[in-house]
Order: C-alpha cells, then structure tokens, then sequence
C-alpha cells in the first residue's frame, strides 16, 4: 500500500511544480524566432502579420491536402500537387484581397518544405497579386503566434 | 510535430519497429523504390561551412527528370558511417505532405545506430500528383552529434516533371482606365506527340469584360491566342481553360488568367 501513496505524493509534487514553474516563468514559449531582418525580401514573420497588418491578410495554406489538418480560418488552400486547380479554384478570393489592400501570407509545414515558396511565385506569375509573402516558421509559427 | 518526432523515437526503441516510420504520403501503398523509372542524376555534394558532416552520403543532392506520367518517384541516398564513431539518427523528417521519407539497412537490421562502417539508405518518396515543373524537396536528419532541432544533414531531391503544353505568358494584365489593347499569347507543345486542344472557354463571368480569339498556328503544336479587354472601366478578373486531348490529367487543361487592376 505505501507504494500507492508514494506514487501519489510524487505525482502531486510534480503536479505543484509544473504548476509553480508555469506561474514563476509564464507558459512554455513555443513561439518561432524571427529575425525581420534576416530574412528574405519575401518572407514575413508571425509578429510582423499580427502587429504591423493587424492580422489583417489573406492566409493561403499550401500545405497540401491530408487528413486531420487543422484548419486555418478564412484561409484558400492551394496544393502544389493540384495547382491549376486550386488556383482556378482560389483566383477571385486572391484577386479581391488585392483589390482590398489585403497582403497574401503563404505557409507551409515549415521553412523546409519549400511548397509555400513555389505557390508565392504562381501566384505572382499569374498576376493575381503583387504583394505575396511567404510566413517565416510556417504552420509552427502560426500556431504559436494564435495562442499568443 | 512533436507527436511526429516521439512516434518515431518509439519506433526506434520497440522491437518489431520497421523503418518505415514517417509516410507524410498520403497513400501507404508503399511501391518498392523504382529508379529505373525516373532518370536521376547526382548532384556533387556541396558541404556548407557549418554542417557537421559524419556519414558520407554519395550525394546529397539528387536531379530526377521524370516521365510525363510518373506520379510517384522514389530517390535513394545512399551512405555510409566512415567515422570512427557510433552516429545515431535521433529523427528524420521530409516536411512536406507530398514526401515521405524511411530508411532502410542493407544488414536488414531494425536499428538507426550504425557502426563504423555500416551503411544505410534513406529513400524519399515523393507523390506529386498533377504537378508539372521543377521543385525541390528536401529530408533531413538529426543525428545523437546535433542540437535539438538542428539536424545536420540535409538532401535535396531536385525534381522535373517536364511540361508538355503550356502558354508563354501565365497572366495578361491591364489597367483600370487603360486603353482597350489587344495581347497575345501563344500555347505550345513541347512533346514528340500532338497535343490538340478540343474545348476552351472563358472562366468567372469575364465575358463582359474581354473577348478572345484562339488561331491554330499548327495543329496539335501551337496555337495563338489574342485576348481584347471590351472595358477597363471597373478592375476584373478574368480566366481562359483550354482543354486538350491528353490521357494525363496533368496536361488536360491549361488556363491563363486575365486582370484587370486597380490604377496605382
């Protein structure tokens, strides 16, 4: 029986520390870093969209099609697997925020994946929008940045 | 992301584990690797400055020129432990829902610890559905020698799935209040066979806005089209489809977009 009540006492001494380090230090900060002036001409931090746009931008999420993707609110999807026709599919949403002042923000699963880059440059090519950023950090930094 | 990395350390410890963790991939229908079918050619390695290198893969950057038809391609790299050391891979990801990546041993060992010597194969699968042009895609590597989330081994599979028709122009512009000019644009087919177009029509209601003109230059090879904006009075967005003969569902259409934008 003392096992029992061992095992119980440690798990709330560990229960009051994480809680006493989450009061002490705040919540783990999962947030992407993001040099604006390290970064390249076309890319944009979560921190630039939220403070200097106001969040005020038409997110355009190429991460590509598969199950139990979070969704983002609001955003157009454009697969680079199925281009033609997410574009078809999108043109007018992405048309309208340029007519609206809106930026086009851009993001994949992360830096790496390279697929937000290659649908910046479609859409800009298609002339569908001039002022196209991709998001520094990807899907990674916009989580963060929303829980913020 | 983090679930992604456990799920994968897990794999490494349980004893059934396969190396087949990862497979972003939609389809799990995992075909055996097929390079006879792409051709692939190896790109020298380039070693940047900072990366510590400890296997030695034969190339870390991998050309692949498909077929028109291929969907799936698989690309191998190939490598090996020359160190003096025991180097284990912590975590592997491709971060991209179109690749996949595993790893495999000749030994036919379950176990991403290699000895000196050992040697092992990471293969990317790449599932590209409709896609047509040039991308590059990358997998990389942490290994027990690296920081937390900074993996010193990058591969690049620079992948070219060649177009076969297409416009020389991919959007035709005016500008509010602009003057009603013609532009022209031509649809060519860079293939041994014919592509014909069969069908073509204008998208999103632009009819009254532009009129079009399509001319057959040499049929099934190129074909001119001349597009007329009727008013540049309000900005508009416009859309031409031309559908074509093609079995491919990656080159039945092709469409072009026309824009009429705000005066800056």
């Amino acid at each position: 029986v003392s096992w029992i009540y061992q095992t119980g006492l440690f798990a709330v001494i560990a229960v009051f520390c994480a809680l006493g380090t989450r009061f002490i230090a705040g919540e783990y900060d999962r947030s992407v870093p993001c040099d604006p002036a390290a970064l390249e001409s076309y890319e944009v931090c979560m921190k630039t969209v939220q403070q200097d746009w106001h969040g005020k931008v038409l997110w355009v999420d190429a991460r590509g099609r598969k199950d139990g993707k979070m969704l983002i609110e609001g955003a157009v999807e454009i697969s680079e697997t199925n281009l033609n026709e997410d574009l078809g599919k999108t043109a007018q949403r992405i048309f309208q925020a340029k007519n609206e002042s809106l930026k086009v923000v851009v993001l994949c699963e992360t830096d790496a994946c390279g697929s937000s880059k290659y649908v910046r440059e479609k859409i800009l090519e298609n002339m569908l929008h001039d002022q196209v950023y991709v998001l520094h950090g990807g899907w990674k930094a916009y989580q963060a940045g929303m829980k913020k | 992301m983090k679930f992604k990395q456990l799920t994968k350390i897990a794999a490494v410890g349980s004893v059934g584990a396969t190396f087949s963790l990862l497979a972003s991939c939609n389809d799990a229908a995992a075909e055996e690797p097929s390079i006879k079918d792409p051709v692939v050619k190896e790109a020298p390695a380039v070693k940047p400055k900072q990366e510590k290198v400890e296997f030695t893969f034969e190339a870390k950057t991998k050309k692949v020129l498909t077929k028109p038809e291929t969907k799936i391609i698989f690309v191998e790299y190939p490598f090996q432990n020359n160190t003096q050391e025991t180097i284990e891979i912590i975590e592997y990801d491709a971060p991209c829902t179109c690749m996949g990546a595993r790893l495999r041993r000749p030994d036919g060992k379950q176990s991403l610890i290699f000895k000196p010597g050992e040697k092992g194969v990471v293969i990317g699968k790449l599932d590209f559905g409709n896609f047509t042009g040039s991308i590059d895609k990358k997998i990389w590597i942490r290994t027990s020698k690296d920081p937390k989330g900074e993996p010193s081994i990058i591969l690049t599979a620079s992948v070219t799935i060649p177009t076969l028709i297409g416009p020389d122009k991919a959007g035709l512009n005016w500008v509010e209040g602009g003057e009603l000019t013609p532009q022209v644009f031509n649809i060519k087919v860079n293939h041994t066979k014919p592509i014909k177009i069969i069908r073509h029509a204008m998208g999103f209601g632009a009819d009254e806005f532009f009129a079009y003109k399509i001319e057959t230059i040499k049929e099934g090879q190129e074909y001119k089209v001349t597009v007329t904006p009727k008013k540049t009075n309000a900005p508009s967005l416009g859309v031409l489809r031309f559908y074509t003969d093609h079995e491919l569902q990656r080159y039945k259409m092709v469409q072009v977009f026309l824009t009429i934008n705000k005066k800056k």
